[in-house]
């Protein structure tokens, strides 16, 4: 019965969204710090300190969650091994061997663990603050009608570079404003929230348990995978369309 | 309508027959759905065509909101007027008058009502006909309410001026207003609870929202027999109404639908087949024989009329989302113009299956529509009306009756 349903969505997306890996591992340096810094004052200039605190109250929501579930898997990992290796006396295994080395450094797990909620805080806020200036700056600028303008201009080169940027303008605002608040509705009708916070609780439950808890992200992520999928496939089978709309705005006779 | 209509209508027995013509007649400009990465790149390498091609067309998709990829209806109809070499001077203020878009300018997008977004896409194509551009227009009838079709009218004046042809491409017996005779269900009673509702309309539409787009909702608590009809005209808030009660948009105050079994409410929306993108990618695991979104879906599809169609059609994706929406047995479900891309015969096989199926689970059903095909199905009614008007924000009114009798 259910091939009806499966087969409208293409088998490769459906197993790149059985594989997407967990997350990628970030990594951050003092460059990274300056250019954090640089970030936050361009957003707290530019979009105020409300929406400076609201991003980052998102990146540090995710970064606590990825935190405590990286110590989790690490440490339910260390205490399998050390099972493994030194009988049941764990005691002074997983906090010397899996966080120092022996020679006092800090082992690439730890490095990993600390670096990911700093990286979250970066990024997070970074994209918001991208999408949120890309809207505004579109809204404000009237960024459609210049391109339009520079699409009846004579020149091919500068016709081209107007209608690459019209057609990113284009999908932009349909994904801002038709897939994510369709797909929105559409999440909360089915209970993805409910379900969602559901499952982090089970996980959370699950954290000295090491199979369950690993269960309960992997099945967490790919949920999420696929409502990532599910957006893909509402934006991209609109390009074609995107595309032609944009052709006939260049008006008759000038077309090259 | 006119009694010489300036347009020409084709028929069509079903959505695909019409969707495969649209796709001969233009080519790539329409999306593809769900079709798979093959195609998909099949229409994208069709791209080429179209920039080559003399004759153009200006078309309304059969969901019009596909077709408007802007922020606010006043950047849709810049942009249309842009594409024209128009000079004509308060041009755009005479367009918003004709196709009553002025109140709306500002709204973004995705608030606006089904109706609403028709009459833009209306308007979009009105300034598009002074240009290379005929009309192809999917189904008008399906989203505009009667007090709305004169919008229709005034773009098949302003195709004659230019000398640019409309088609409307139509399924069957659309156009038929006449009423279905049914005889009685046994039904379950339905609790309906509104209370003190408010809702921010924005494109986050909670908190970040702009605070002066604001729809409240009058209180209403009262017991109406299933199925009940929900009924209004274009932009009255049906739609909104509906999204509430299945907790599919976030506002404060509480809403309540209680059926028999259950108090949680399921909905499929006018658009199904993007949710049931969602809905399908979201899925993992496969039917198993024998259950009950199984027997649902096979009940609904091999009733008499609709035994032909088939399994991948629209009608086909429907009975889906009922089956997968009632498998937990819901207290009701709410079916938002569930006759959208059906012609009146599927369409009323198809309610008559839903109603039948879910009344023998015990489940409510609420239907959100703007025809009278299905008058005599319904037990009860709830007329939605807006008013209090002030600036961007308004108040929806729930008139319901016991006794059948919307469109009277």
């Amino acid at each position: 019965m259910a091939y009806v349903l499966f087969d409208v969505i293409p088998g490769p997306i459906q197993r790149l969204a059985q594989n997407l890996p967990a997350f990628s591992i970030g990594r951050f340096g003092v460059s990274d710090l300056m250019t954090t810094l640089g970030i936050y004052l361009f957003i707290l200039i530019f979009f105020g300190l409300e929406f400076w605190i609201s991003a980052l109250t998102a990146a540090a929501q995710l970064a606590i969650i990825i935190f405590l579930s990286c110590i989790a898997v690490y440490s339910a990992f260390g205490i399998l091994t050390s099972i493994f290796r030194y009988g049941i006396d764990v005691s002074n295994v997983i906090f010397e061997r899996f966080i120092v080395l022996p020679g006092g450094e800090p082992t690439p797990f730890t490095a990993a663990t600390l670096e990911q909620p700093i990286f979250l805080a970066v990024v997070l806020p970074s994209a918001l603050a991208f999408l949120f200036a890309i809207e505004r700056f579109f809204v404000t600028f009237e960024m459609e009608k210049r391109l339009l303008v520079g699409l009846r201009r004579p020149g091919e080169s500068l016709r081209l570079v107007s209608m690459s940027f019209l057609i990113f303008v284009r999908c932009f605002n349909h994904v801002a404003h038709f897939v994510i608040p369709n797909v929105t509705q559409i999440l909360r009708e089915d209970g993805f929230y409910g379900e969602m916070s559901g499952r982090i609780r089970a996980a959370v439950k699950h954290i000295y348990l090491p199979e369950s808890f690993v269960l309960d992200i992997k099945l967490i992520l790919e949920r999420l995978a696929k409502v990532g999928c599910g957006v893909i496939m509402l934006s991209a089978e609109y390009i074609p369309m995107w595309l032609s709309q944009v052709v006939q705005l260049i008006p008759d006779g000038d077309e090259s | 309508m006119s009694d010489s209509p300036r347009y020409q209508i084709e028929y069509f027995g079903t959505f695909e027959e019409r969707e495969n013509y649209v796709r001969s007649v233009i080519g790539a400009p329409v999306p593809q759905r769900h079709q798979g990465a093959a195609i998909f790149m099949s229409d994208f390498l069709k791209t080429r065509q179209w920039i080559g091609a003399k004759r153009r067309y200006s078309f309304i998709t059969p969901n019009p909101l596909d077709c408007l990829a802007f922020d606010r209806p006043e950047v849709v109809l810049q942009a249309a007027i842009s594409g024209t070499k128009n000079s004509v001077p308060n041009f755009l203020t005479s367009i918003l008058e004709q196709f009553q878009l002025s109140h709306l300018l500002g709204r973004s997008i995705h608030t606006l009502s089904g109706g609403e977004t028709f009459r833009l896409a209306l308007a979009k194509t009105a300034i598009e006909a002074q240009s290379s551009a005929d009309a192809i227009i999917s189904s008008p009838w399906s989203w505009l309410s009667a007090d709305n079709l004169p919008c229709l009218e005034t773009l098949s004046r302003m195709c004659e001026k230019y000398n640019k042809s409309i088609e409307i491409l139509s399924l069957t017996d659309e156009q038929d207003e006449e009423v279905f005779e049914f005889s009685h269900f046994e039904i379950p009673k339905l609790q309906f609870g509104i209370r003190l509702q408010s809702i921010r309309m924005g494109l986050r539409e909670v908190g970040g929202g702009d605070s002066s787009s604001r729809v409240e909702i009058e209180d209403m608590a009262i017991e109406l027999p299933s199925p009940c009809l929900i009924y209004g005209s274009n932009g009255n808030g049906k739609s909104l109404l509906a999204k509430i009660l299945a907790g599919a948009v976030l506002f404060s105050g509480t809403a309540e639908l209680i059926g028999s079994s259950s108090t949680k409410t399921r909905m499929v929306f006018q658009d199904v087949l993007n949710q049931a993108v969602m809905t399908s990618i979201a899925m993992n695991e496969h039917w198993e024989t024998n259950s009950l979104p199984e027997f649902v879906f096979n009940k609904i599809m091999k009733t008499e009329v609709l035994s032909g169609l088939k399994s991948r059609s629209l009608l086909a994706t429907k009975a889906q989302m009922v089956a997968l929406r009632i498998q937990h047995k819901p207290g009701a479900i709410i079916l938002d113009e569930p006759d959208w891309g059906l012609n009146r015969s599927d369409a009323i096989s198809f309610l008559c299956s839903v109603f039948s199926i879910c009344h023998e689970l015990g489940i409510a059903v609420l239907v959100i529509t703007h025809r009278n095909w299905f008058n005599q199905l319904f037990r009860s009614s709830v007329k939605v009306t807006k008013n209090n008007f002030s600036g961007r924000s308004f108040r929806i009114a729930l008139n319901p009756a016991h006794e059948f009798g919307p469109m009277h």
